[in-house]
């Protein structure tokens, strides 16, 4: 596990590598926003070591503005987070031997993994904010539980629309309960040729456990991840 | 500019250090984990902390004590409460000289316990730590309650009148810390730390948030805890308005001002008392 700093001078961006010496594959990890990014940040790290055991080259990174990374949460937007993830990819190619790379995101990394897709050969979701919860980001107003969202990210999450092509051809979307994803889950499926849907039932790692500020660690659902073929 | 630091035993512990454009001979302001999140803090108030420090001259680091965020659990074996302390020594002995130490919550307790085991520490900012309640909190927590619900503080003084009536089937508990329990667990505990630190002219800022009104409601209450003690010598701030991590962000900022403004009084103190190391 190596914590670094990437990006231009202008953009610093904190990471951490989990590196697999001579594997070819190697995925971006795209946090959550926010209060669920900070209650998330155990799920993360170990869904990281799980994957690297299983032989997949795995960057975690802070979008710019949030985590460890220069800037501020009125600097955040969908677009920036987007252009982060691509250059995590890059870094990610460049600090190791992978080239088939995939994207995981995690709720609203979830919509970045989906912006940033180009630059993938697969593409991971665990719970995507689906539509009335990007809405109700959007409309939160300027302060949502802790951290200012910038005028211009309401404006993207308001005018959020799942993208229906440009998609890498092969995809996994996990789910803790079946209800939620099904719109997300049909509009993805025309758009990703080779779309498997999971449903794990589990807490969400992104909800405050026992007012501890952190989330659970769901095993069940970062075994499904860390398994999963590709 | 930031960098990440690698240090402690093998180099175990993670954290990010950030450094002044124009570096001053001022102490070091280390940001402590609170309870299990990560270095960053509740709301990413550790981020924001470090880089205002830095812009006034102070290096600042944020770290993640073993087992927490980026650093991988300990193989010592030692218990929490200890390694805690070492990991805080190992973070002093990587900024140099004289620090500062804060925390929030068990980075309290855990900032308290550092300045009075290390004479490197010159000052301790203190966010919610462990306190105890007494009459004073007792009286005016039953204040509240009839005017803010008659009806209910009516009800719930016949329930204790019955209960006074009918002996209770254990003790009761008054005297516990409550919230938390890796902190301290007892007052006398609290006093030894405090009194030693006091003592060796630490400076010490006490900040008493609404989120910890179960436990805390008037600013006297510290000296009440422990009325043996000159305590004039603290800062003391007390903000019933806000919630315990401060997530409200005009809270924020209201709270930062008091870090900066004590910080710069207690550099000045350090700088005039103590020998830089």
């Amino acid at each position: 596990m190596t914590p670094f700093y990437f990006g231009p001078e202008e953009r610093r961006l904190f990471g951490v590598l989990h590196r697999v010496p001579g594997s070819g594959r190697g995925v971006v990890l795209v946090p959550p926003f926010g209060q669920e990014a900070l209650r998330s940040h155990r799920t993360l790290r170990i869904l990281a070591e799980s994957w690297a055991r299983a032989g997949w080259n795995a960057l975690r990174f802070d979008p710019y503005g949030t985590g460890d990374s220069a800037g501020d949460d009125l600097d955040v937007t969908l677009a920036g987070m987007a252009s982060d993830a691509r250059l995590a990819a890059a870094e990610l190619a460049a600090a190791t031997q992978a080239r088939q790379l995939a994207v995981f995101g995690m709720r609203l990394g979830g919509l970045v993994a989906l912006s940033a897709a180009d630059a993938f050969k697969a593409v991971v979701l665990w719970e995507p904010l689906v539509d009335d919860d990007v809405r109700a980001l959007g409309n939160a107003g300027y302060e949502h539980e802790g951290f200012r969202i910038a005028p211009e990210l309401r404006r993207e999450l308001r005018d959020y629309r799942l993208p229906t092509a440009g998609l890498p051809k092969r995809g996994l979307l996990v789910w803790n309960a079946a209800a939620r994803g099904d719109r997300v889950t049909q509009a993805l499926g025309g758009a990703v040729e080779r779309l498997e849907t999971r449903v794990v039932p589990a807490p969400p790692a992104w909800n405050e456990e026992n007012d501890f500020g952190a989330g659970p660690i769901p095993a069940a659902v970062i075994d499904a991840l860390a398994s999963w073929r590709g | 500019m930031e960098r990440v630091v690698r240090f402690g035993p093998g180099e175990s512990l993670t954290g990010v250090l950030t450094e002044p454009a124009e570096p001053r001979a001022l102490p070091a302001v280390l940001l402590l984990d609170a309870g299990i999140l990560h270095r960053v803090g509740p709301n990413r108030m550790n981020v924001e902390l470090a880089r205002r420090f830095a812009a006034t001259g102070h290096r600042a680091l944020r770290f993640d004590f073993a087992g927490i965020g980026d650093s991988p659990a300990r193989t010592d074996g030692l218990a929490l409460g200890e390694g805690v302390q070492r990991d805080i020594a190992a973070a002093l002995d990587l900024v140099g000289g004289q620090a500062v130490v804060m925390g929030l919550c068990s980075g309290a307790d855990n900032a308290l316990r550092a300045a009075y085991r290390d004479p490197r520490v010159v000052g301790a900012a203190l966010l919610d730590p462990t306190v105890f309640r007494t009459p004073g909190w007792y009286a005016r927590r039953a204040m509240q309650k009839v005017t803010s619900d008659p009806f209910g503080a009516l009800k719930q003084l016949a329930g204790r009148v019955r209960k006074e009536v009918a002996p209770p089937e254990a003790a009761p508990q008054e005297n516990r810390p409550e919230m938390f329990y890796t902190g301290f667990q007892t007052r006398e505990e609290v006093e030894t730390h405090l009194s030693a630190v006091l003592a060796r002219g630490v400076s010490l800022l006490y900040v008493f948030s609404g989120g910890w009104a179960d436990i805390f409601n008037y600013p006297g209450q510290l000296q009440d805890n422990h009325p043996s003690l000159d305590l004039s010598p603290v800062r003391l701030h007390h903000h019933p308005e806000a919630d315990h991590t401060f997530s409200r962000r005009a809270h924020r900022e209201v709270l930062f001002a008091e870090l900066g403004s004590w910080l710069a009084a207690c550099s000045a103190t350090a700088a005039g008392a103590l020998p830089r190391a």
